[in-house]
């Protein structure tokens, strides 16, 4: 018996050049604000508050369809979406609207006023990890499924073959990529590029 | 969407115990008849409850309380819940005050494959939350601590799984908490404010000693905490599970099932007395028909050992440097067996992330055997480390960032969850937390390391962050001034955790939330300005008496206007203007007396054997049909006393019962009898039909009788 990939959980990553001691507390009044808008098709929830852990994942902003943080949780602080649910149409599709939803949301939070100053978004250095172990279980099988996909979008983001795709072949971790490309382009420029 | 070859969907979880593939299935097909307005949502909510699955504050979101019984993990567990957690939940995995683990903003359609990932590594969400017997709690450092009359373990964990899904802990008006503690002195236990607390004791016994527990009963915190009274000075260790069970009946029997706030068993040993609750469960232990677990467990508990995985060794007095000491000195603790130390994971309000978890059980796998709690102080305790290789291990957790100092000490503060995600909450309990967490590095740093004195902070009066057992205990609510509202903390001083939980503290003042920080500095400069010698922090407030300890706080807890300072009607840590708002909390769940349960639970059956009959599947529709049955008539025999747990014959007491009384319509009674005689193989299609329709028949007449006797009367 097959089963269809249903693919929903997918995490992006926009490293940073803030030091893993960032401080968090502006975006407490970012999300603050955000989580009101009962408008937002991220539909948020609430915001979750963990600017007490060391190495944690910051100020979440949890929503139905997706989580957004400023995250402390590894070596390499960025601005984190988790896709949850309302991916629709094939693999690249659902792709590329990650990459679009993340660069959206990262653009708005790059502009309000209390966005630290001295931090800047590291656009062609990206994590991209599938976050459903029961779906997207990281194995040679569905890596090779998945990369065709993954090659797709980025090939339009970044032009083939100007960017280094490395995946994250540690035991008992996600399925995930570290893409990693000179260009340093805005993320304005780089949503033009992607489709729909 | 892609087809692919990717993993079996029929039976991915074939591997999982059949039993618990059979009650987690059951999970999932009663979420989804809830979800098609096929089952009652009051029942559902119980049910979900007994699942762990708890909602939240927040619309559409769910809290997964994960049962962790005596805080026991092993590294693959810790594994599997840092996946969990990152996949279904916000990345983090928060430790309770009763050693439970809880994720939080879980979709509810995540629950079912979320609790069978958890089986596959042996653990269960079942009686997490509801009206039921909640996680066994015991000592975190049993087996290994120097002061212990002997090792707790295999009796709590006898207890626990003893209790777990057992038919008489189902039918209870509120919760049931119980706790295990190696000695009278310390913390650990806390078991005086449980429902029963057991202490370990040893009896002479021709020379011999023999185990036993100090028991207390009634115990329990909210709103109106109770001490638990002494039950008996020895009960022989054989004894304890069906003593247990005998309370458990006598609590479902009489405990209050109506006014929820006085449904806890304190209430019952408060209203009849000690001496008659005494009687009452004495005369329910004669009764009880014998169970060989109740003792099976007590030969291999004798012999109970936890093996390390290294040698013992011990530490170079010189070998690191002054931040490694004080690590040393006040986050390990040497254990009984030389050579080895137990090592406290210190974690401000109780999170750890999953990149975290991950690398803790990996850093485990190093060091020790599978020997990793977690403790009522919401931190990990990891067992049998080394001692020469307490620097490895301190290096390993400062790459993880978990070496901080602090457990047991002033900035090791419990807190409840409040606003952040609890229904019931009025202030941020968490944002106070996070809030003290931040001024002891920076501002009150020289408080930080005391030892004599406890901070508890509950975001209600309901006091899930045990506000009462703290010496400066604070819970939330709130205070109007002209059109505005702000967050204020009740300062509760005088309690104590020592001595399991041997004091309450009482309220001296109320304070508005900012100043809570200011409060305790306070507080700390007085005691430590006035103490006289070794005086604790309870006889000091004893001494000095609350009109004195109110005059010193009386310029903090004046609360501004809005227009003097707006900042005072904000949250700590939430800048945004603070407004009351509380919803029905789920803490005490539903009232579903177990007759209520069984007959869903029949409903449930007939629909899953009318799906087989449709695939044609006969014999199992037969069975699941005459299951449906048994499970009807044995919801109507509950009516009449009658306890699973007394195993009688269904058939036989329900045609004595009802049927021979013309209480059940005699036409339906039998054909229940005559399932019971045909069996349910090789009856063909229309035969297996016909069953469906008479069993359907069958738990409407039940539902019948059920409704005009308006179940259980409490």
């Amino acid at each position: 018996m097959t089963s269809e990939l249903d693919l929903q959980r997918v995490c992006l990553k926009i490293l940073t050049d803030a030091p893993v001691t960032q401080k968090l507390d502006p975006f407490l009044s970012i999300f603050g604000r955000w989580r009101a808008d009962a408008a937002d098709p991220a539909q948020w929830v609430d915001l979750a508050d963990y600017a007490h852990m060391a190495r944690g994942p910051g100020i979440v902003l949890i929503g139905h369809r997706c989580n957004f943080s400023f995250d402390l949780g590894t070596a390499a602080p960025g601005v984190l979406y988790c896709s949850k649910q309302g991916l629709e149409g094939n693999l690249e599709v659902r792709l590329a609207a990650v990459f679009r939803h993340s660069f959206a949301l990262a653009g708005r939070l790059l502009a309000e006023p209390e966005f630290p100053s001295g931090v800047h978004l590291r656009t062609g250095a990206l994590e991209l990890v599938f976050n459903d172990r029961l779906e997207t279980p990281n194995n040679g099988a569905v890596s090779a499924v998945l990369r065709p996909a993954v090659v797709a979008v980025l090939d339009k983001l970044f032009g083939p073959g100007a960017y280094r795709l490395t995946p994250d072949a540690a035991p008992g971790r996600r399925l995930g990529f570290a893409v990693e490309s000179p260009e340093a382009a805005t993320l304005e420029v780089l949503s033009g590029r992607l489709p729909g | 969407m892609a087809t692919l070859a990717l993993h079996e969907t029929t039976d991915r979880w074939s591997h999982l115990p059949p039993e618990i593939k059979q009650e987690l299935d059951v999970f999932e097909t009663e979420l989804r008849r809830v979800q098609q307005g096929l089952m009652p949502e009051k029942v559902f909510l119980e049910f979900r409850l007994r699942h762990g699955v708890y909602g939240q504050r927040q619309t559409g979101v769910q809290m997964q309380r994960i049962k962790i019984p005596l805080g026991m993990l092993n590294t693959r567990q810790m594994d599997a819940l840092a996946n969990l957690a990152e996949e279904y939940a916000d990345g983090v995995s928060h430790i309770t005050t009763r050693q439970d683990i809880q994720l939080h903003f879980v979709d509810i359609n995540d629950t079912p494959n979320l609790m069978r990932r958890l089986a596959e590594v042996g653990i269960t969400t079942r009686e997490a939350c509801g009206n039921v017997v909640r996680n066994v709690c015991a000592c975190p450092i049993s087996g290994v601590c120097g002061d212990e009359v002997f090792d707790t373990t295999p009796y709590a964990r006898a207890m626990a799984y003893f209790l777990l899904r057992h038919p008489d802990g189902q039918n209870f008006g509120r919760k049931f908490k119980i706790a295990f503690s190696g000695c009278e002195d310390h913390a650990c236990g806390l078991a005086i404010m449980h429902d029963i607390g057991a202490i370990a004791k040893l009896r002479d016994h021709g020379g011999k000693p023999d185990r036993g527990f100090k028991v207390y009963l009634g115990g329990g915190l909210g709103p109106l905490p109770h001490q638990a009274k002494l039950y008996r000075e020895f009960v022989p260790a054989g004894e304890m599970l069906p003593l247990a069970q005998a309370i458990a009946r006598v609590f479902a029997r009489l405990g209050e099932k109506k006014n929820r706030a006085r449904a806890r068993m304190k209430f019952l040993v408060a209203q009849l007395g000690m001496e008659e609750f005494t009687r009452l469960v004495e005369e329910e232990r004669e009764k009880l028909p014998d169970d060989p677990r109740w003792t099976a467990y007590l030969s291999e508990a004798e012999a109970f050992r936890e093996e390390p995985l290294l040698p013992g060794s011990e530490l170079d007095p010189d070998g690191a440097g002054p931040e490694f000491q004080r690590w040393v000195r006040i986050n390990t603790q040497r254990q009984k067996q030389p050579g080895y130390s137990a090592v406290t994971v210190f974690l401000p309000l109780g999170d750890i992330s999953s990149d975290q978890l991950h690398g803790l059980a990996a850093l485990c796998r190093r060091f020790v055997k599978d020997t990793v709690r977690t403790t009522v102080e919401q931190n990990i305790v990891v067992r049998w480390v080394p001692n020469g290789e307490l620097p490895a291990f301190y290096d390993g957790l400062r790459e993880l960032d978990l070496a901080e100092t602090g457990s047991g000490r002033l900035a090791d503060v419990t807190a409840c969850p409040g606003t952040d995600s609890c229904k019931l909450g009025i202030t941020s309990s968490r944002g106070l937390a996070a809030l003290l967490n931040e001024k002891f590095h920076n501002g009150l740093g020289e408080i930080a390391d005391r030892d004599d004195l406890k901070i508890k902070i509950s975001g209600c009066f309901n006091s899930c962050g045990q506000h009462h057992i703290a010496d400066i205990g604070f819970f939330g609510s709130v205070q109007r001034k002209g059109q505005h509202v702000a967050p204020v903390f009740q300062i509760l001083l005088g309690g104590a955790t020592q001595g399991n939980a041997s004091a309450y503290g009482l309220a001296v003042a109320k304070v508005p939330a900012q100043n809570a920080p200011a409060v305790v500095k306070k507080l700390t400069d007085i005691y430590t300005r006035e103490r006289t010698g070794a005086e604790t922090f309870t006889a000091f407030v004893r001494r000095l008496g609350k009109v004195r300890i109110k005059e010193e706080l009386d310029e903090l807890c004046t609360l501004p206007t809005y227009e003097q300072n707006p900042a005072f009607y904000q949250d700590n840590r939430q800048p945004w203007d603070f407004h009351m708002s509380t919803g029905v909390g789920e803490c005490a769940g539903e009232v579903v007396d177990q007759s209520e349960f069984m007959l869903e639970d029949a409903d449930r059956l007939v629909f899953e054997a009318t799906l087989d009959y449709d695939e044609g599947r006969f014999d199992a529709a037969a069975s699941k049909s005459f299951a449906a049955l048994l499970k009807a008539a044995d919801a109507l025999l509950f009516l009449k006393g009658l306890l699973l747990s007394d195993r009688y014959n269904t058939v036989e007491k329900f045609r004595e019962r009802y049927y021979d009384t013309g209480e059940f319509l005699a036409q339906f009674a039998e054909n229940f009898f005559r399932a019971a005689q045909e069996g349910n193989e090789g009856l063909g299609d229309e035969r297996t039909r016909r069953r469906l329709e008479e069993t359907t028949l069958f738990i409407e007449q039940a539902q019948t009788v059920y409704s005009r006797t308006g179940g259980v009367k409490a």
